[in-house]
């Protein structure tokens, strides 16, 4: 195990936490709390941290919702659905960010894709019309949740967010999305 | 489960509800962000939404006091405000009191947005202090 070089590129990095592995609800709730708590040591503003926790909520849901690498349960009905991704928060050029990753279908990009690149563009309004909108409609194709995740997320990064596609094996691409406050 | 009176304590990612029928005040309360928002908020809404489709001249009051809620509750948080102000234009007089802490600005915007919805509902916010 080389983790003493993973450790100290962390460092470096200004990531204050790093996982990689499935993710589970429970998961979130322990990393959540202890965000929070980490958050309240710093004396971060309160409107601040709570923009951080939403956006960690919201990626971390997404890949539990959406990695296309995970382990089901063998038999019905024991409900296990673990999915592999990875989460970073940090600050890196005094900004806070929150990084998700996991792998996508390769027919999966194109959609998604087409879908950031617009919210990216809208401004605060009509970002807030496209929420409204959604929210009223049937659930979008190939959401899990209501639809408006990005759009959250869009909403909480007042540093704006990026994300990328690299092509990965087996049909696959790893899907990046970094949001800053 | 007494139909009458539904109490569920807040349980960190859900939030606490006190919906009283007999009084026709309904509360959420808390932190909302269940991976599931369907599980939980299923069985609780089913009878709170056919209560409300059956109202006649009754005076409802609906409060949500949520610090914070995930995307896909806003999903949930929209067919609540949908089925409140049908209730109200089918007679009802219905009060929805919005709180949010004092300058959450997302929340402040969150409320407006909804707000503009209600027609026939009285739609109220209200700023409280930061728990």
């Amino acid at each position: 195990m080389h983790l003493h070089s993973i450790y100290n590129d962390m460092v470096s990095d200004g990531i204050s936490f790093c996982f990689t592995g499935f993710m589970s609800e429970e998961m979130l709730l322990g990393v959540g709390a202890t965000l929070k708590k980490k958050m309240q040591l710093e004396s971060i503003e309160h409107m601040t941290s709570k923009s951080m926790f939403s956006l960690f909520v919201e990626m971390v849901q997404n890949v539990i919702r959406y990695s296309a690498e995970y382990q089901f349960a063998p038999a019905e009905p024991v409900d296990i659905d673990l999915r592999y991704g990875i989460l970073s928060i940090g600050v890196r050029d005094g900004q806070h960010f929150v990084a998700c990753g996991n792998l996508i279908k390769d027919e999966d990009v194109p959609r998604l894709s087409k879908n950031l690149q617009h919210i990216q563009t809208l401004e605060k309004d009509d970002l807030k019309k496209l929420y409204k909108a959604t929210l009223k409609g049937d659930v979008p194709e190939g959401s899990k949740g209501a639809g408006v995740g990005f759009m959250e997320i869009a909403r909480r990064a007042s540093g704006g967010f990026t994300f990328d596609f690299v092509p990965d094996k087996d049909g696959k691409h790893f899907f990046t999305i970094s949001a800053f406050l | 489960m007494d139909a009458a009176h539904v109490i569920i304590p807040e349980d960190d990612p859900c939030p606490g509800i006190d919906f009283n029928y007999a009084e026709n005040i309904f509360s959420i309360t808390g932190m909302c962000y269940p991976e599931n928002t369907r599980t939980f908020f299923d069985p609780v809404l089913k009878p709170f939404l056919a209560h409300l489709a059956a109202q006649d001249g009754t005076q409802i009051t609906f409060k949500m006091s949520v610090s914070y809620f995930n995307s896909s509750a806003s999903r949930v948080l929209a067919e609540i405000f949908d089925a409140l102000e049908a209730c109200a234009k089918a007679g009802n007089t219905v009060l929805v009191l919005w709180c949010y802490e004092e300058d959450d600005d997302n929340m402040k915007e969150l409320a407006e947005d909804f707000e503009e919805d209600f027609e026939a509902a009285t739609f109220e916010t209200r700023e409280v202090p930061i728990d």
